[in-house]
Protein backbone atom coordinates (compact mmCIF):
# COMPACT_ATOMS: atom_id res chain seq x y z
CA UNK A 1 0.00 0.00 0.00
CA UNK A 2 1.33 3.21 -0.97
CA UNK A 3 -0.24 5.50 1.40
CA UNK A 4 0.65 9.11 1.33
CA UNK A 5 2.15 10.32 4.44
CA UNK A 6 0.01 13.01 5.88
CA UNK A 7 1.62 14.95 8.57
CA UNK A 8 -0.99 15.58 11.10
CA UNK A 9 -0.73 18.72 13.15
CA UNK A 10 -0.03 18.29 16.77
CA UNK A 11 -2.48 19.98 19.13
CA UNK A 12 0.13 22.68 19.81
CA UNK A 13 0.61 23.27 16.10
CA UNK A 14 -3.12 23.48 15.60
CA UNK A 15 -3.36 25.98 18.40
CA UNK A 16 -0.48 27.98 16.90
CA UNK A 17 -2.17 28.13 13.49
CA UNK A 18 -5.36 29.30 15.11
CA UNK A 19 -3.55 31.96 17.11
CA UNK A 20 -1.60 33.18 14.09
CA UNK A 21 -4.85 33.60 12.29
CA UNK A 22 -6.26 35.54 15.21
CA UNK A 23 -3.13 37.73 15.29
CA UNK A 24 -3.42 38.52 11.58
CA UNK A 25 -7.01 39.65 12.03
CA UNK A 26 -6.04 41.80 15.00
CA UNK A 27 -3.20 43.38 13.03
CA UNK A 28 -5.63 44.40 10.31
CA UNK A 29 -8.10 45.82 12.79
CA UNK A 30 -5.39 47.62 14.72
CA UNK A 31 -4.00 49.23 11.57
CA UNK A 32 -7.49 50.50 10.79
CA UNK A 33 -7.95 51.94 14.27
CA UNK A 34 -4.50 53.55 14.30
CA UNK A 35 -5.37 55.23 11.04
CA UNK A 36 -8.63 56.47 12.50
CA UNK A 37 -6.84 57.86 15.53
CA UNK A 38 -4.19 59.54 13.38
CA UNK A 39 -6.91 61.15 11.28
CA UNK A 40 -8.85 62.30 14.32
CA UNK A 41 -5.73 63.87 15.79
CA UNK A 42 -4.88 65.56 12.52
CA UNK A 43 -8.45 66.91 12.20
CA UNK A 44 -8.44 68.28 15.72
CA UNK A 45 -4.97 69.75 15.28
CA UNK A 46 -6.12 71.48 12.12
CA UNK A 47 -9.20 72.86 13.84
CA UNK A 48 -7.10 73.94 16.79
CA UNK A 49 -4.78 75.73 14.38
CA UNK A 50 -7.75 77.50 12.84
CA UNK A 51 -9.08 78.41 16.28
CA UNK A 52 -5.76 79.76 17.48
CA UNK A 53 -5.23 81.82 14.34
CA UNK A 54 -8.72 83.32 14.56
CA UNK A 55 -9.51 83.46 18.27
CA UNK A 56 -6.32 82.65 20.14
CA UNK A 57 -4.73 85.82 18.82
CA UNK A 58 -7.74 87.82 20.02
CA UNK A 59 -7.54 86.33 23.51
CA UNK A 60 -3.86 87.27 23.49
CA UNK A 61 -4.80 90.83 22.49
CA UNK A 62 -7.48 91.00 25.19
CA UNK A 63 -4.98 89.80 27.79
CA UNK A 64 -2.50 92.40 26.57
CA UNK A 65 -4.98 95.24 27.18
CA UNK A 66 -5.82 93.78 30.58
CA UNK A 67 -2.13 93.68 31.44
CA UNK A 68 -1.71 97.30 30.35
CA UNK A 69 -4.68 98.35 32.46
CA UNK A 70 -3.30 96.41 35.44
CA UNK A 71 0.01 98.21 34.91
CA UNK A 72 -1.67 101.63 34.96
CA UNK A 73 -3.66 100.70 38.04
CA UNK A 74 -0.46 99.50 39.74
CA UNK A 75 1.34 102.75 38.92
CA UNK A 76 -1.56 104.74 40.30
CA UNK A 77 -2.10 102.67 43.43
CA UNK A 78 1.55 101.83 44.06
CA UNK A 79 0.62 98.96 46.37
CA UNK A 80 2.34 95.60 46.49
CA UNK A 81 -0.90 93.81 45.61
CA UNK A 82 -1.52 96.00 42.57
CA UNK A 83 2.04 95.46 41.36
CA UNK A 84 1.87 91.72 41.73
CA UNK A 85 -1.53 91.68 39.99
CA UNK A 86 0.03 93.64 37.12
CA UNK A 87 2.94 91.22 36.91
CA UNK A 88 0.52 88.30 36.90
CA UNK A 89 -1.56 89.88 34.16
CA UNK A 90 1.58 90.47 32.10
CA UNK A 91 2.69 86.84 32.51
CA UNK A 92 -0.71 85.64 31.45
CA UNK A 93 -0.67 87.92 28.41
CA UNK A 94 2.71 86.54 27.40
CA UNK A 95 1.53 82.97 27.84
CA UNK A 96 -1.51 83.66 25.72
CA UNK A 97 0.64 85.30 23.09
CA UNK A 98 3.03 82.38 22.77
CA UNK A 99 0.18 79.86 22.77
CA UNK A 100 -1.67 81.78 20.08
CA UNK A 101 1.39 82.22 17.88
CA UNK A 102 3.14 78.90 18.58
CA UNK A 103 3.56 75.65 16.73
CA UNK A 104 -0.05 74.55 17.25
CA UNK A 105 -1.35 77.63 15.42
CA UNK A 106 0.33 76.48 12.23
CA UNK A 107 -1.66 73.25 11.83
CA UNK A 108 -3.67 73.29 8.63
CA UNK A 109 -6.39 71.12 7.20
CA UNK A 110 -5.30 67.62 6.39
CA UNK A 111 -6.91 65.51 3.65
CA UNK A 112 -4.98 62.22 3.23
CA UNK A 113 -4.96 60.55 -0.19
CA UNK A 114 -6.13 56.95 -0.58
CA UNK A 115 -2.56 55.86 -1.30
CA UNK A 116 -1.25 57.60 1.80
CA UNK A 117 -3.88 55.87 3.92
CA UNK A 118 -3.09 52.47 2.42
CA UNK A 119 0.64 52.85 3.05
CA UNK A 120 0.03 53.98 6.59
CA UNK A 121 -2.19 50.96 7.21
CA UNK A 122 0.52 48.65 5.82
CA UNK A 123 3.14 50.19 8.04
CA UNK A 124 0.94 50.05 11.13
CA UNK A 125 0.06 46.44 10.41
CA UNK A 126 3.63 45.25 10.14
CA UNK A 127 5.76 47.70 12.07
CA UNK A 128 3.49 48.31 15.05
CA UNK A 129 5.56 48.45 18.26
CA UNK A 130 3.15 46.14 20.03
CA UNK A 131 4.28 43.33 17.75
CA UNK A 132 7.74 43.59 19.30
CA UNK A 133 9.19 40.50 20.87
CA UNK A 134 11.97 42.13 22.86
CA UNK A 135 13.20 45.50 24.01
CA UNK A 136 15.57 46.16 21.10
CA UNK A 137 12.92 45.18 18.59
CA UNK A 138 10.42 47.49 20.27
CA UNK A 139 12.81 50.42 20.20
CA UNK A 140 13.39 49.94 16.50
CA UNK A 141 9.67 49.66 15.77
CA UNK A 142 8.86 52.73 17.84
CA UNK A 143 11.43 54.69 15.87
CA UNK A 144 9.97 53.59 12.56
CA UNK A 145 6.38 54.17 13.68
CA UNK A 146 7.14 57.67 14.89
CA UNK A 147 8.69 58.40 11.52
CA UNK A 148 5.65 56.93 9.81
CA UNK A 149 3.36 59.16 11.84
CA UNK A 150 5.28 62.22 10.88
CA UNK A 151 5.35 61.18 7.23
CA UNK A 152 1.61 60.59 7.32
CA UNK A 153 0.82 64.01 8.81
CA UNK A 154 3.03 65.59 6.16
CA UNK A 155 1.41 63.56 3.39
CA UNK A 156 4.83 62.12 2.47
CA UNK A 157 4.05 58.96 0.46
CA UNK A 158 7.69 58.28 -0.44
CA UNK A 159 8.81 58.41 3.17
CA UNK A 160 6.13 55.90 4.16
CA UNK A 161 7.24 53.60 1.35
CA UNK A 162 10.86 53.85 2.50
CA UNK A 163 9.89 52.99 6.07
CA UNK A 164 8.07 49.93 4.85
CA UNK A 165 11.07 48.85 2.74
CA UNK A 166 13.48 49.46 5.56
CA UNK A 167 11.41 47.30 7.84
CA UNK A 168 11.07 44.48 5.30
CA UNK A 169 14.79 44.40 4.67
CA UNK A 170 15.83 44.42 8.30
CA UNK A 171 16.87 41.05 9.69
CA UNK A 172 14.15 39.27 11.61
CA UNK A 173 14.87 39.31 15.24
CA UNK A 174 15.70 35.99 16.69
CA UNK A 175 12.57 34.17 17.55
CA UNK A 176 12.05 31.31 19.85
CA UNK A 177 12.45 27.93 18.22
CA UNK A 178 9.89 25.32 18.32
CA UNK A 179 6.13 25.38 18.33
CA UNK A 180 5.77 25.99 22.00
CA UNK A 181 8.04 29.05 21.92
CA UNK A 182 6.22 30.40 18.85
CA UNK A 183 2.90 29.89 20.54
CA UNK A 184 4.04 31.81 23.61
CA UNK A 185 5.28 34.65 21.38
CA UNK A 186 2.10 34.86 19.31
CA UNK A 187 -0.10 34.82 22.39
CA UNK A 188 1.95 37.62 23.88
CA UNK A 189 1.60 39.65 20.68
CA UNK A 190 -2.14 39.10 20.67
CA UNK A 191 -2.37 40.35 24.24
CA UNK A 192 -0.29 43.42 23.42
CA UNK A 193 -2.42 44.28 20.39
CA UNK A 194 -5.61 43.84 22.38
CA UNK A 195 -4.27 46.14 25.03
CA UNK A 196 -3.39 48.72 22.41
CA UNK A 197 -6.88 48.48 20.88
CA UNK A 198 -8.38 49.30 24.27
CA UNK A 199 -5.92 52.19 24.61
CA UNK A 200 -6.94 53.56 21.23
CA UNK A 201 -10.56 53.36 22.24
CA UNK A 202 -9.82 55.30 25.41
CA UNK A 203 -7.82 57.85 23.56
CA UNK A 204 -10.49 58.41 20.92
CA UNK A 205 -13.00 58.85 23.73
CA UNK A 206 -10.83 61.36 25.55
CA UNK A 207 -10.07 63.25 22.35
CA UNK A 208 -13.80 63.38 21.68
CA UNK A 209 -14.41 64.78 25.15
CA UNK A 210 -11.77 67.48 24.80
CA UNK A 211 -12.78 71.14 24.55
CA UNK A 212 -11.40 71.48 21.04
CA UNK A 213 -13.50 68.50 19.86
CA UNK A 214 -16.63 69.89 21.53
CA UNK A 215 -15.98 73.23 19.95
CA UNK A 216 -15.54 71.60 16.55
CA UNK A 217 -18.84 69.70 16.89
CA UNK A 218 -20.57 72.91 17.95
CA UNK A 219 -19.07 74.80 15.02
CA UNK A 220 -20.36 72.13 12.66
CA UNK A 221 -23.85 72.20 14.21
CA UNK A 222 -23.98 75.95 13.93
CA UNK A 223 -22.61 75.85 10.40
CA UNK A 224 -25.58 73.65 9.42
CA UNK A 225 -27.79 76.58 10.41
CA UNK A 226 -25.82 78.78 8.03
CA UNK A 227 -23.85 80.48 10.81
CA UNK A 228 -20.14 80.74 11.49
CA UNK A 229 -19.36 80.03 15.13
CA UNK A 230 -15.73 81.12 15.09
CA UNK A 231 -16.68 84.38 13.38
CA UNK A 232 -19.37 85.03 15.99
CA UNK A 233 -16.96 84.31 18.82
CA UNK A 234 -14.37 86.56 17.20
CA UNK A 235 -16.91 89.38 16.91
CA UNK A 236 -17.73 89.09 20.57
CA UNK A 237 -14.05 89.10 21.50
CA UNK A 238 -13.36 92.14 19.35
CA UNK A 239 -16.11 93.93 21.22
CA UNK A 240 -14.50 93.01 24.53
CA UNK A 241 -11.11 94.14 23.23
CA UNK A 242 -12.62 97.49 22.20
CA UNK A 243 -14.12 97.81 25.65
CA UNK A 244 -10.79 97.16 27.35
CA UNK A 245 -8.99 99.48 24.95
CA UNK A 246 -11.40 102.30 25.78
CA UNK A 247 -10.94 101.57 29.48
CA UNK A 248 -7.19 101.78 29.04
CA UNK A 249 -7.46 105.03 27.10
CA UNK A 250 -9.71 106.71 29.64
CA UNK A 251 -7.45 105.54 32.50
CA UNK A 252 -4.32 106.84 30.82
CA UNK A 253 -6.05 110.13 29.98
CA UNK A 254 -6.89 110.46 33.68
CA UNK A 255 -3.26 109.88 34.59
CA UNK A 256 -2.07 112.59 32.26
CA UNK A 257 -4.40 115.16 33.83
CA UNK A 258 -4.06 114.72 37.58
CA UNK B 1 13.54 67.16 15.78
CA UNK B 2 14.08 66.52 19.47
CA UNK B 3 13.46 63.25 21.21
CA UNK B 4 10.45 64.65 22.93
CA UNK B 5 8.86 65.72 19.68
CA UNK B 6 9.40 62.24 18.36
CA UNK B 7 7.59 60.79 21.31
CA UNK B 8 4.76 63.21 20.86
CA UNK B 9 4.14 62.03 17.33
CA UNK B 10 4.87 58.38 18.11
CA UNK B 11 2.13 55.89 18.48
CA UNK B 12 3.36 54.37 21.70
CA UNK B 13 3.23 55.99 24.11
CA UNK B 14 0.66 58.22 22.57
CA UNK B 15 -0.18 61.45 24.29
CA UNK B 16 -2.60 63.29 22.07
CA UNK B 17 -0.33 65.49 20.06
CA UNK B 18 -2.83 68.22 19.46
CA UNK B 19 -3.96 68.63 23.01
CA UNK B 20 -0.95 68.18 25.23
CA UNK B 21 0.25 71.76 24.93
CA UNK B 22 -0.87 73.59 28.02
CA UNK B 23 -1.01 77.10 26.58
CA UNK B 24 -3.13 76.39 23.55
CA UNK B 25 -5.39 74.09 25.57
CA UNK B 26 -6.15 76.88 27.98
CA UNK B 27 -6.99 79.25 25.12
CA UNK B 28 -9.42 76.64 23.78
CA UNK B 29 -10.85 76.21 27.26
CA UNK B 30 -11.52 79.92 27.50
CA UNK B 31 -13.33 79.87 24.19
CA UNK B 32 -15.49 77.02 25.43
CA UNK B 33 -16.20 78.72 28.77
CA UNK B 34 -17.12 81.95 27.00
CA UNK B 35 -19.48 80.06 24.72
CA UNK B 36 -21.18 78.35 27.66
CA UNK B 37 -21.43 81.66 29.54
CA UNK B 38 -22.99 83.37 26.55
CA UNK B 39 -25.48 80.54 26.09
CA UNK B 40 -26.44 80.90 29.78
CA UNK B 41 -26.82 84.65 29.42
CA UNK B 42 -28.93 84.11 26.31
CA UNK B 43 -31.23 81.78 28.23
CA UNK B 44 -31.72 84.27 31.07
CA UNK B 45 -32.40 86.93 28.47
CA UNK B 46 -35.05 84.76 26.80
CA UNK B 47 -36.64 83.94 30.17
CA UNK B 48 -36.65 87.60 31.15
CA UNK B 49 -38.33 88.57 27.88
CA UNK B 50 -41.05 86.00 28.58
CA UNK B 51 -41.67 87.53 32.03
CA UNK B 52 -41.68 90.97 30.43
CA UNK B 53 -44.37 89.95 27.95
CA UNK B 54 -46.43 88.68 30.89
CA UNK B 55 -45.84 92.04 32.59
CA UNK B 56 -43.95 90.37 35.46
CA UNK B 57 -41.34 93.10 35.44
CA UNK B 58 -39.61 92.33 38.74
CA UNK B 59 -38.96 88.73 37.67
CA UNK B 60 -37.82 89.97 34.26
CA UNK B 61 -35.21 92.31 35.76
CA UNK B 62 -34.00 89.52 38.03
CA UNK B 63 -33.43 87.33 34.94
CA UNK B 64 -31.59 90.12 33.13
CA UNK B 65 -29.30 90.58 36.14
CA UNK B 66 -28.53 86.89 36.29
CA UNK B 67 -27.80 86.85 32.59
CA UNK B 68 -25.33 89.70 33.04
CA UNK B 69 -23.51 87.69 35.69
CA UNK B 70 -22.68 85.18 32.97
CA UNK B 71 -21.87 87.68 30.26
CA UNK B 72 -21.22 91.17 31.66
CA UNK B 73 -20.73 92.49 28.12
CA UNK B 74 -24.13 91.37 26.83
CA UNK B 75 -25.30 94.62 25.24
CA UNK B 76 -28.92 93.62 24.88
CA UNK B 77 -29.14 92.70 28.58
CA UNK B 78 -27.51 96.01 29.48
CA UNK B 79 -30.12 97.73 27.33
CA UNK B 80 -32.97 95.80 28.95
CA UNK B 81 -31.86 96.67 32.48
CA UNK B 82 -31.22 100.26 31.46
CA UNK B 83 -34.70 100.50 29.95
CA UNK B 84 -36.21 98.97 33.09
CA UNK B 85 -34.70 101.85 35.14
CA UNK B 86 -35.65 104.38 32.44
CA UNK B 87 -39.28 103.33 32.64
CA UNK B 88 -39.34 102.32 36.29
CA UNK B 89 -40.53 98.81 35.41
CA UNK B 90 -39.48 95.99 37.73
CA UNK B 91 -37.15 98.22 39.76
CA UNK B 92 -37.91 99.95 43.08
CA UNK B 93 -38.31 103.28 41.29
CA UNK B 94 -37.62 105.06 38.04
CA UNK B 95 -33.91 105.91 38.22
CA UNK B 96 -32.25 107.90 35.44
CA UNK B 97 -28.78 107.56 36.96
CA UNK B 98 -28.97 103.78 36.85
CA UNK B 99 -30.60 103.93 33.42
CA UNK B 100 -27.78 106.05 32.08
CA UNK B 101 -25.16 103.77 33.66
CA UNK B 102 -26.50 100.67 31.86
CA UNK B 103 -27.53 102.33 28.61
CA UNK B 104 -24.08 103.93 28.31
CA UNK B 105 -22.45 100.52 28.53
CA UNK B 106 -24.63 99.16 25.73
CA UNK B 107 -24.40 102.37 23.71
CA UNK B 108 -20.62 102.36 23.85
CA UNK B 109 -20.68 98.84 22.49
CA UNK B 110 -22.73 100.14 19.58
CA UNK B 111 -26.28 99.20 20.63
CA UNK B 112 -28.43 101.53 18.52
CA UNK B 113 -31.59 101.68 20.66
CA UNK B 114 -29.49 102.45 23.75
CA UNK B 115 -27.70 105.21 21.85
CA UNK B 116 -31.04 106.71 20.84
CA UNK B 117 -32.40 106.71 24.42
CA UNK B 118 -29.16 108.15 25.74
CA UNK B 119 -29.53 110.95 23.17
CA UNK B 120 -33.03 111.65 24.45
CA UNK B 121 -31.76 111.76 28.04
CA UNK B 122 -29.18 114.38 27.10
CA UNK B 123 -31.61 116.38 24.97
CA UNK B 124 -34.34 116.47 27.63
CA UNK B 125 -31.97 116.46 30.60
CA UNK B 126 -33.32 113.29 32.16
CA UNK B 127 -31.06 112.71 35.16
CA UNK B 128 -28.20 114.53 33.49
CA UNK B 129 -27.29 118.09 32.58
CA UNK B 130 -28.83 119.09 29.26
CA UNK B 131 -26.22 118.68 26.54
CA UNK B 132 -27.38 119.10 22.95
CA UNK B 133 -23.99 118.25 21.48
CA UNK B 134 -23.94 114.91 23.32
CA UNK B 135 -27.54 114.24 22.34
CA UNK B 136 -26.72 114.91 18.71
CA UNK B 137 -23.71 112.58 18.76
CA UNK B 138 -25.71 109.70 20.21
CA UNK B 139 -28.56 110.27 17.75
CA UNK B 140 -26.05 110.30 14.93
CA UNK B 141 -24.39 107.05 16.03
CA UNK B 142 -27.74 105.28 16.23
CA UNK B 143 -29.10 106.84 13.03
CA UNK B 144 -26.02 105.85 11.07
CA UNK B 145 -26.73 102.27 12.09
CA UNK B 146 -30.20 102.58 10.59
CA UNK B 147 -32.17 103.33 13.79
CA UNK B 148 -35.26 105.09 12.38
CA UNK B 149 -36.30 106.90 15.59
CA UNK B 150 -32.81 108.32 16.05
CA UNK B 151 -32.80 109.45 12.41
CA UNK B 152 -36.02 111.36 13.07
CA UNK B 153 -34.63 112.97 16.24
CA UNK B 154 -31.40 113.86 14.44
CA UNK B 155 -33.47 115.43 11.66
CA UNK B 156 -35.28 117.51 14.32
CA UNK B 157 -31.92 118.72 15.72
CA UNK B 158 -30.85 119.87 12.27
CA UNK B 159 -34.27 121.41 11.57
CA UNK B 160 -34.22 123.45 14.74
CA UNK B 161 -30.45 123.95 14.97
CA UNK B 162 -30.16 122.20 18.34
CA UNK B 163 -26.58 121.18 19.16
CA UNK B 164 -25.62 121.89 15.58
CA UNK B 165 -25.95 124.69 13.02
CA UNK B 166 -29.43 124.77 11.55
CA UNK B 167 -29.37 122.90 8.25
CA UNK B 168 -32.62 122.14 6.44
CA UNK B 169 -30.93 119.99 3.81
CA UNK B 170 -29.48 117.71 6.48
CA UNK B 171 -32.84 117.68 8.25
CA UNK B 172 -34.56 116.66 5.04
CA UNK B 173 -32.00 113.92 4.38
CA UNK B 174 -32.42 112.41 7.87
CA UNK B 175 -36.22 112.72 7.84
CA UNK B 176 -36.23 110.98 4.48
CA UNK B 177 -33.99 108.18 5.71
CA UNK B 178 -36.11 107.66 8.82
CA UNK B 179 -39.33 107.95 6.79
CA UNK B 180 -38.15 105.28 4.41
CA UNK B 181 -37.39 103.05 7.39
CA UNK B 182 -41.03 103.44 8.41
CA UNK B 183 -40.86 106.15 11.09
CA UNK B 184 -44.28 107.81 11.11
CA UNK B 185 -43.16 111.08 12.75
CA UNK B 186 -40.50 111.56 10.07
CA UNK B 187 -43.06 110.75 7.38
CA UNK B 188 -45.40 113.36 8.85
CA UNK B 189 -42.62 115.96 9.00
CA UNK B 190 -41.71 115.29 5.37
CA UNK B 191 -45.38 115.75 4.50
CA UNK B 192 -45.40 119.10 6.29
CA UNK B 193 -42.18 120.22 4.58
CA UNK B 194 -43.61 119.44 1.13
CA UNK B 195 -47.11 120.63 1.98
CA UNK B 196 -45.94 124.03 3.18
CA UNK B 197 -42.82 124.34 1.03
CA UNK B 198 -40.54 124.52 4.04
CA UNK B 199 -36.94 123.65 3.16
CA UNK B 200 -38.15 122.19 -0.14
CA UNK B 201 -40.26 123.50 -3.04
CA UNK B 202 -43.93 123.00 -2.22
CA UNK B 203 -45.31 119.76 -3.67
CA UNK B 204 -48.84 118.81 -2.55
CA UNK B 205 -48.84 115.38 -4.19
CA UNK B 206 -45.59 114.49 -2.41
CA UNK B 207 -47.05 115.83 0.85
CA UNK B 208 -50.15 113.67 0.45
CA UNK B 209 -48.08 110.55 -0.19
CA UNK B 210 -46.04 111.06 3.04
CA UNK B 211 -49.13 112.00 5.09
CA UNK B 212 -50.81 108.84 3.83
CA UNK B 213 -47.90 106.61 4.89
CA UNK B 214 -47.83 108.14 8.37
CA UNK B 215 -51.65 108.17 8.63
CA UNK B 216 -51.80 104.49 7.82
CA UNK B 217 -49.31 103.87 10.64
CA UNK B 218 -51.78 105.62 12.96
CA UNK B 219 -50.14 109.06 13.29
CA UNK B 220 -53.06 111.32 14.31
CA UNK B 221 -51.53 114.57 13.02
CA UNK B 222 -50.93 112.94 9.64
CA UNK B 223 -54.50 111.62 9.59
CA UNK B 224 -55.77 115.13 10.31
CA UNK B 225 -53.57 116.74 7.63
CA UNK B 226 -54.51 114.07 5.08
CA UNK B 227 -58.20 114.74 5.81
CA UNK B 228 -57.49 118.42 5.29
CA UNK B 229 -55.82 117.71 1.89
CA UNK B 230 -58.94 115.76 0.80
CA UNK B 231 -61.20 118.46 2.23
CA UNK B 232 -59.58 121.18 0.13
CA UNK B 233 -58.49 119.01 -2.83
CA UNK B 234 -54.80 119.73 -2.38
CA UNK B 235 -52.50 117.22 -4.08
CA UNK B 236 -55.44 114.87 -4.36
CA UNK B 237 -58.94 115.13 -5.95
CA UNK B 238 -61.36 116.85 -3.55
CA UNK B 239 -63.32 114.20 -1.62
CA UNK B 240 -65.39 115.10 1.47
CA UNK B 241 -66.15 111.49 2.34
CA UNK B 242 -62.42 110.65 2.44
CA UNK B 243 -61.79 113.84 4.43
CA UNK B 244 -64.42 112.81 6.99
CA UNK B 245 -63.02 109.30 7.30
CA UNK B 246 -59.48 110.61 8.10
CA UNK B 247 -60.76 113.38 10.41
CA UNK B 248 -62.71 110.72 12.28
CA UNK B 249 -59.62 108.49 12.74
CA UNK B 250 -57.63 111.42 14.10
CA UNK B 251 -60.50 112.71 16.24
CA UNK B 252 -60.99 109.28 17.79
CA UNK B 253 -57.36 109.45 18.88
CA UNK B 254 -58.10 112.71 20.66
CA UNK B 255 -56.92 115.18 18.00
CA UNK B 256 -58.81 118.40 18.75
CA UNK B 257 -58.44 120.01 15.32
CA UNK B 258 -59.79 116.87 13.70
CA UNK B 259 -62.74 116.75 16.14
CA UNK B 260 -63.53 120.35 15.26
CA UNK B 261 -63.36 119.74 11.50
CA UNK B 262 -65.44 116.59 11.86
CA UNK B 263 -68.05 118.66 13.70
CA UNK B 264 -68.04 121.22 10.87
CA UNK B 265 -68.62 118.39 8.35
CA UNK B 266 -71.61 117.12 10.37
CA UNK B 267 -72.99 120.61 10.77
CA UNK B 268 -72.83 121.38 7.06
CA UNK B 269 -73.42 117.84 5.78
CA UNK B 270 -70.06 117.61 4.01
CA UNK B 271 -69.19 114.01 3.18
CA UNK B 272 -71.73 112.86 5.78
CA UNK B 273 -75.48 113.36 6.14
CA UNK B 274 -76.09 116.56 8.09
CA UNK B 275 -76.42 115.73 11.80
CA UNK B 276 -76.60 118.55 14.36
CA UNK B 277 -76.42 116.32 17.39
CA UNK B 278 -73.26 114.63 16.07
CA UNK B 279 -71.89 118.09 15.26
CA UNK B 280 -72.56 119.25 18.82
CA UNK B 281 -70.98 116.13 20.24
CA UNK B 282 -67.74 116.59 18.26
CA UNK B 283 -67.60 120.35 19.00
CA UNK B 284 -67.86 119.44 22.66
CA UNK B 285 -64.99 116.95 22.34
CA UNK B 286 -62.91 119.46 20.42
CA UNK B 287 -63.44 122.00 23.17
CA UNK B 288 -62.65 119.43 25.83
CA UNK B 289 -59.37 118.76 24.09
CA UNK B 290 -58.60 122.43 24.49
CA UNK B 291 -58.95 123.36 20.88
CA UNK B 292 -59.87 126.68 19.34
CA UNK B 293 -62.43 126.25 16.61
CA UNK B 294 -60.31 127.70 13.83
CA UNK B 295 -57.09 125.89 14.59
CA UNK B 296 -56.44 124.70 11.04
CA UNK B 297 -52.95 124.41 9.63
Amino acid sequence: MNAEIIRRLSPEEEELAKKRNELALLQTELAERELELANLRADLSAFEGLYLRNLGVLYAELDDWNARIAQLVAEEAGTVEARSAAAEARTRAEESYSAAHGEAARAIEFIPSAELKKLYRDVAKRVHPDLATDGADRAERERLMAEANRAYQQGDVDALRRILEEYESSPESVQGTGVAADLVRVIRQIKQLQKRLVQIELEITSLGASDIAKLKVKAEDVSNQGRNLLAEMAQDLRRRIDHERRRFESLSAKERTP
Amino acid sequence: MSNEDEKATGLVPSPSSALSRVGSTSLVQRGMQDLIARAEAEQWCEQGRIFQRQEQYVEAVECFRRGLQFDPNHEYLQFLIGSAYYQGNGVPELDYTQARFWLSKAAEQGHAASQAILGIMYEWSFGVQQDYAQALEWYRKAAEQGHAGAGYLLGCCYWEGRGVLQNHEQALAWFRKAAELGNASAQFNLGVMYGFGRGVPRDDAEAVSWYRKAAELGNASAQFNLGFMYHFGQGVPQDDAEAVSWYRKAAEQGHAGAANNLAVCYEKGLGVPQDHSQAAEWYRKAAEQGDEASNLP
